[in-house]
């Protein structure tokens, strides 16, 4: 074996989790954002609030308001309803997204499947969910399972496509790579398939997440007892946008949050990726 | 490992594009290929190398002929059929301990014989230390190394390999070459290698099959002593060859005077 | 034909299916007496009592007779109403995508300049995509009243963001050697910014095209679900307000129709447009 050595190095292991400090430019660009805004009241008045004042609005009415109570709304401030609709989007995304994978994959690996499921696809992906909606109120009533609903419908939508195309553009090599090896279909799915996907799945979940937010959100504006635009409903109806604007704040840090933990769960599994997520 | 004859016996195979054109990519190839044999096919792009390896493989259905090795007709790929491709099909989402231990976990293999057999195999070509990493810390070349492991762990007795150093430099080329004829003589495996590199040809194998537009022109026996290297390679033995290969491709140059090569 | 029918019959029965166990479900859905229609309207319930029930939304003393004021119901007065939102909804949809696509794209290449604006400009920018479009109807229906007006910049703003960020991404990802072989021939700023980087960053940015497609859609339909008083999501309100199921139906099948209608116009456009473009070894049309 002489003269057959490798090389390279051997392999430094490089902490992969260490955090990235926060980029400078960013942190001035989001105060600019803040300065902007105070800008803004300025020029508009009363019905552009400040940065300050809707940062008062949601604190004072975070989980206990007499205000709120006084607008008709359940107990407890702006909480009850940011859990409500939080697990709105959990519940329906996780639901549908899972039903959309297993759907989307079918169809990319039968052929009967994919011809059962492409005509209902192909409509359901060009058509705003949002017609669904009205249906469920009438069909479901102000039940909170036709907020989930909704959600879930589009979730699955989504990550069927995504699942489906992501299957039908992996490298057939890989497969014939693995059938020279022995593999059998069962194998093939779960050890080469499955793991081949998974980026462009969570693709497709931070997608399906970033739209149920704002599905689950104007479900309850039409007509909810929960949830954040129930919150928003009442307050337009006193012109309080201040309050408003918090509810639809505090809804996107919700978002952030949710969508940074997606981030971090996509970079712990698919860690054998390189940095274009490509292999 | 017991030897399998491969017998491939008038073997057409026709492709009809979508826009209708009928391209005949294998007319009637006849070849026998005696175990422990390593065999190079040659012939220009597109006439049918990678065709007949791929058919070999059982990932390209025939229109006609059959091919069988041992006495059985092929009928699709299996792990008796090992193959290395161009293109790097190392799983990314395995480390290469797992990759290596794939052919034998797909033939149901317990953990602790492929771990043991895969950690011998990555020895052997050279990866010591780096049976834990990704495929994305390694370099082309390392990776290629993986895969020859892979297919060589699987046990498979026939190795087909589809121009399988084409994409490396010069360098880890001749690394890779070096490497492969080193375990070929330790396990005497059949291989049948596809290239259009009449150097690497002369380098590794024993036999030369040059394909001309889908049909076998010539089967050449190469009988120089391993280790080829470039002195071996300047014998007038390996100058007749690849003049008749030269010729085969139609790169001949007319006029030239035999000496000045 | 005869080719297609055979590869896709199990595409083609699904939908019979469908439509079927629609229809079975319309006459088993219980009814009410308190309701006009069934919960579920069978088929003939929707292009019958159904469709002549959309005169109701014309409500203009001109061409028909007007049924709020005691006119009888027509199918001349349904087509008018019909055409009549649907026309504003479709100028809605067009309109703020256009604009959006404009402001969004423009602002993206003025941004990318600099390195420096580049990169203050994402927090914010990470902020305001997270924030759910459809939760800010109320808040811009409040600051613009809702109007058309107010539609098509509440659709603009939408589809703004995602081509800004789009825009942003694919000169970011634009690979450099354009820019310098432009630089060494000679090219001013300007000239490499309308005839390099834009038609470069033209396919990354069509991916946008059609997710901005459904987004605009969505934006329109869900404001003329909330304020927006007439449009043929606006239909779809005052039909749900009566239980009218049998309307609902009748314009979701309208819209599933211009929906369709309008992702088949983008396509023709992107294929013109991107006729240049070569196709990705063994990828399947990123387009399709």
């Amino acid at each position: 074996m002489a003269g057959i050595g490798v090389t390279a190095l051997r392999p430094r292991r490089v902490f992969a989790w260490r955090l990235a400090l926060p980029d400078p430019l960013a942190v001035l660009g989001f105060l600019l954002l803040l300065a902007l805004w105070q800008f803004a009241h300025y020029a508009i008045g009363t019905y552009f609030p400040p940065p300050l004042a809707v940062a008062k609005v949601a604190i004072a009415n975070f989980a206990a308001s007499r205000y709120f109570t006084g607008l008709g709304l359940p107990e407890g401030g702006y909480l009850p309803h940011l859990v409500s609709t939080t697990i709105t989007v959990f519940v329906g995304v996780s639901v549908g997204a899972a039903l959309g994978t297993a759907t989307g994959l079918a169809s990319a690996l039968s052929r009967v499947a994919r011809q059962i499921f492409s005509p209902i696809v192909s409509i359901l992906g060009t058509v705003p969910i949002l017609v669904a909606a009205p249906f469920f109120l009438i069909w479901f009533g102000l039940a909170e399972s036709s907020k989930v609903i909704l959600v879930a419908f589009y979730s699955a939508v989504v990550l069927h496509i995504y699942a489906d195309r992501a299957v039908r553009n992996l490298n057939p090599r890989f497969g014939e790579y693995g059938a020279t090896l022995g593999a059998d279909p069962r194998l093939t799915f779960h050890a080469v398939v499955l793991p081949a996907v998974m980026p462009e799945l969570f693709g497709g979940l931070r997608t399906a997440l970033g739209a149920g937010w704002g599905l689950a959100a104007i479900a309850e504006l039409l007509g909810a007892l929960h949830g954040v635009g129930r919150v928003i409903i009442a307050t337009w109806a006193v012109y309080d946008v201040a309050a408003m604007m918090a509810g639809i704040l505090m809804l996107a840090i919700i978002a952030m949050a949710v969508d940074a933990l997606v981030v971090l769960l996509r970079r712990w599994v698919t860690r054998w990726a390189d940095i274009k997520g490509n292999a | 490992m017991s030897g399998l004859p491969i017998r491939i016996e008038h073997v057409s195979c026709s492709f009809t594009h979508a826009s209708g054109t009928v391209v005949d990519a294998l007319t009637d190839v006849s070849l026998d290929i005696a175990p422990g044999e390593f065999v190079c096919l040659l012939g220009r792009s597109g006439h049918g190398k990678s065709t007949l390896l791929r058919s070999l493989a059982g990932l390209n259905p025939l229109t006609s002929g059959r091919i069988t090795v041992g006495g059985a007709a092929i009928e699709g790929p299996s792990a008796e059929r090992g193959m290395v491709f161009q293109e790097d099909t190392v799983f990314p989402w395995m480390r290469v301990q797992e990759n290596v231990e794939f052919g034998q976990r797909a033939q149901g293999q317990p953990p602790v014989k492929r771990a043991l057999s895969a950690r011998h195999w990555i020895s052997a070509v050279g990866l010591d230390g780096f049976a834990h990493s990704w495929p994305k810390e390694l370099s082309g070349g390392m990776r290629k190394r993986v895969a020859i492991a892979t297919v060589f762990a699987s046990g498979a007795p026939i190795l087909l390999m589809d121009e399988p150093f084409g994409s490396l430099d010069y360098v880890t080329r001749m690394d890779l070459q070096n490497l492969l004829i080193d375990l070929w003589t330790r396990t005497r495996r059949t291989i049948v290698f596809v290239t259009h590199d009449i150097e690497e040809a002369l380098v590794l194998a024993q036999r030369i099959v040059v394909l001309d537009r889908g049909r076998v022109v010539d089967d050449l026996p190469v009988r120089l002593a391993q280790p080829r290297d470039e002195e071996v390679r300047a014998q007038p033995e390996a100058l007749a060859i690849t003049k008749t290969v030269l010729r085969h491709l139609g790169l001949a140059r007319p006029g030239r005077p035999a000496a000045a090569a | 034909m005869g080719a297609w029918l055979r590869n896709n019959w199990i595409s083609i029965t699904t939908v019979f299916v469908l439509a079927l166990a629609w229809e079975i479900g319309g006459h088993l859905a219980p009814t009410s007496p308190l309701r006009e229609a069934p919960i579920v309207p069978p088929w003939e319930y929707v292009f019958g009592p159904a469709l002549i029930g959309m005169s109701d939304y014309w409500k203009i003393q001109l061409f028909a007779p007007v049924p709020e004021l005691g006119g009888a119901r027509t199918y001349f007065g349904a087509l008018l109403a019909m055409g009549y939102h649907s026309a504003l909804t479709l100028f809605r949809v067009s309109a703020g995508l256009a604009l959006g696509a404009l402001i969004g794209v423009g602002l993206g290449l003025v941004i990318s300049v600099s390195e420096v604006t580049r990169r203050m400009v994402a927090t914010p920018l990470h902020i305001i995509r997270m924030c759910p479009l459809l939760a800010m109807i109320p808040l811009f229906q409040f600051w613009l009243g809702a109007t058309n007006w107010s539609a098509i910049c509440y659709v603009a703003y939408g589809v703004g963001v995602v081509y800004f960020v789009g825009t942003l991404n694919a000169v970011a990802n634009m690979p450099r050697h354009y820019i310098e072989t432009a630089q060494t021939l000679g090219a001013s700023q300007l000239l490499i910014y309308w005839r390099v980087i834009l038609p470069a960053i033209m396919p990354e940015l069509f991916s946008s095209v059609f997710l901005t497609l459904g987004l605009a859609w969505s934006a329109v339909i869900g404001a003329e679900y909330v304020g927006v008083e007439s449009g043929i999501g606006r239909m779809i309100i005052w039909a749900e307000f009566f239980s009218h199921t049998g309307r609902m139906v009748l314009v979701t099948i309208f819209i599933m129709l211009y929906s369709t209608l309008s992702w088949v116009v983008m396509r023709s456009i992107a294929m013109r447009i991107l006729a240049w473009m070569p196709k990705a070894h063994g990828q399947i049309n990123p387009l399709s």
